[in-house]
Formats: C-alpha cells, structure tokens, sequence
C-alpha cells in the first residue's frame, strides 16, 4: 500500500511534463496516437488563432493540404476516443495469465477501432488534399 | 461544474464541430454545394454561431486540460480554468461581430 500512495504522488507531481507525451516506448500504438492528438491538437488551435485574427487566413496550396492531414488526423482519432468513451468495440478485459501478455487494446476488439480511425484519416485526408490542390485553384 | 460533466461537454463540441465545420468547408470549396448553403445566409450564420461557440469551447478547454497537466497544483488550476473561460468568452463576443459583418447582418 505504502508503495502504491508513493507512485500515485509522484504521478501526480507530472515530474515528466511534456516529454512523458512522447514516452511511448513499451506502450501500444494508442500511446503515439495520444501524443499526435494533442501535437495536431496545439497545431489546429494555432491556425484558429489566425484564421480568426486575419478573417478567413489560410496557408495556401501545399500548406492547406498539410492542414488537412492535421485537422482529419484529430477528427478521426477523435471519433475514435469518443467510441471509446462510449464503451463501443472495446471488448472484454482479459484476464492476464502472465506478466509478458499484452495488453488488450493488441489483444482485443480495441484494435480494430484503431484501424478504422487510420483508415478513415487516410480518406478524409485525400478527400481533403484534392479540394486544397485540385477544387482551389480552380476556384481562384 | 463537475470536471466529467466539462469533459462530457468536449465530447458533445467534438461532434457539434465535425457536422459543423463540415457545412463551413463545403461552403467555402465546393462551388456547387457551396452555392446551396449560402442561399440562406440567415441559416449559415446560425451554424457559424454554433461553430464558433463549439469550436471555442472545445480549443480553450483542451488548452486548459493541457496547461493543468503542466501545473498540477489546485490554486493554479482555479485561475487557469477562470483566465480560459473569460477569453474564451470575450473571443466569442468578438467573433460573433465578425461574422455578423462578414455575412452581412451588420
């Protein structure tokens, strides 16, 4: 117990700050997901910011289609989370037999919720990118 | 307000913003569906206002779980979440104007 109340305190100190985002290693993909959503996260607010400052500012061309890549990557990862909160495709906890069993979003249902999100980011960001580099320019 | 019902309330934006901000980037690319959208301006800028507010909210509550993170201390968590709120507030009042000239209501 003592060892328990030990651990909780200093997690709950952040000692890692930022840098714990990124130790991922040992981790599922979910861990870099997580650090990608709030790197895309930081990045879209940045763009609100001055699209809000300078009315309906864009980046143009190359840059829109990178900001495509940004905004569909946290849209999808986010429907994902949000099934996820939901309790959708989760699966069944797993009872651990051993200590080197993984856990089980690599095990369970969670890792087609996964897939889905990359697939879905894959399309809305080629969706995206053909309206930045194909439908803009002709528009003008 | 409970912190679950906060987190509950960026799940809500979350989904509010993907319809949404959808609308706004068919308006604003897509020739012709761009056309239909805009004939009623009174209905855009409805969905403009409830874009801005549910974008706002989602933004500054995800800067204010961040910056909570950082700073894991009660008192500063009190002032971050006041100091978020009241700009989040402010930006809204002011963004409404901008939308109002911009679609012509002004």
């Amino acid at each position: 117990m003592e060892a328990e109340s030990e651990f909780k305190e200093y997690y709950a100190k952040n000692m890692r700050g930022i840098s714990g985002w990124f130790k991922a290693r040992a981790y599922t993909i979910e861990r870099w997901l997580y650090a990608a959503h709030r790197i895309t996260g930081i990045l879209i607010v940045l763009f609100v910011l001055a699209h809000f400052y300078s009315t309906g500012w864009h980046p143009g061309l190359w840059w829109d289609a990178l900001l495509g890549i940004i905004v569909t990557f946290h849209t999808a990862n986010g429907i994902r989370l949000i099934l996820a909160e939901l309790g959708f495709a989760v699966g069944k906890p797993l009872l651990v037999k051993k200590p080197s069993q993984r856990p089980v979003s690599i095990e369970g249902v969670q890792r087609y919720l996964v897939v889905f999100a990359l697939v879905l980011f894959f399309v809305l960001a080629a969706i995206w990118a053909y309206y930045a580099l194909v439908v803009q320019p002709m528009m003008g | 307000m409970r912190e679950s019902t906060v987190m509950f309330l960026h799940y809500i934006t979350a989904i509010l913003i993907a319809i949404t901000g959808l609308i706004h980037l068919l308006a604003n690319n897509d020739p012709g569906i761009g056309a239909v959208i805009k004939a009623n301006s009174a209905l855009y800028f409805g969905n403009m206002a409830i874009f801005l507010a549910a974008l706002l909210y989602h933004a500054f509550n995800g800067v204010r779980v961040i910056l909570i993170e950082m700073v894991p201390d009660k008192c500063w968590t009190k002032w971050i979440s006041w100091a978020v709120l009241i700009v989040g507030i402010v930006t809204y009042a002011v963004g409404l104007q901008v939308l109002m000239v911009a679609l012509g209501f002004a």
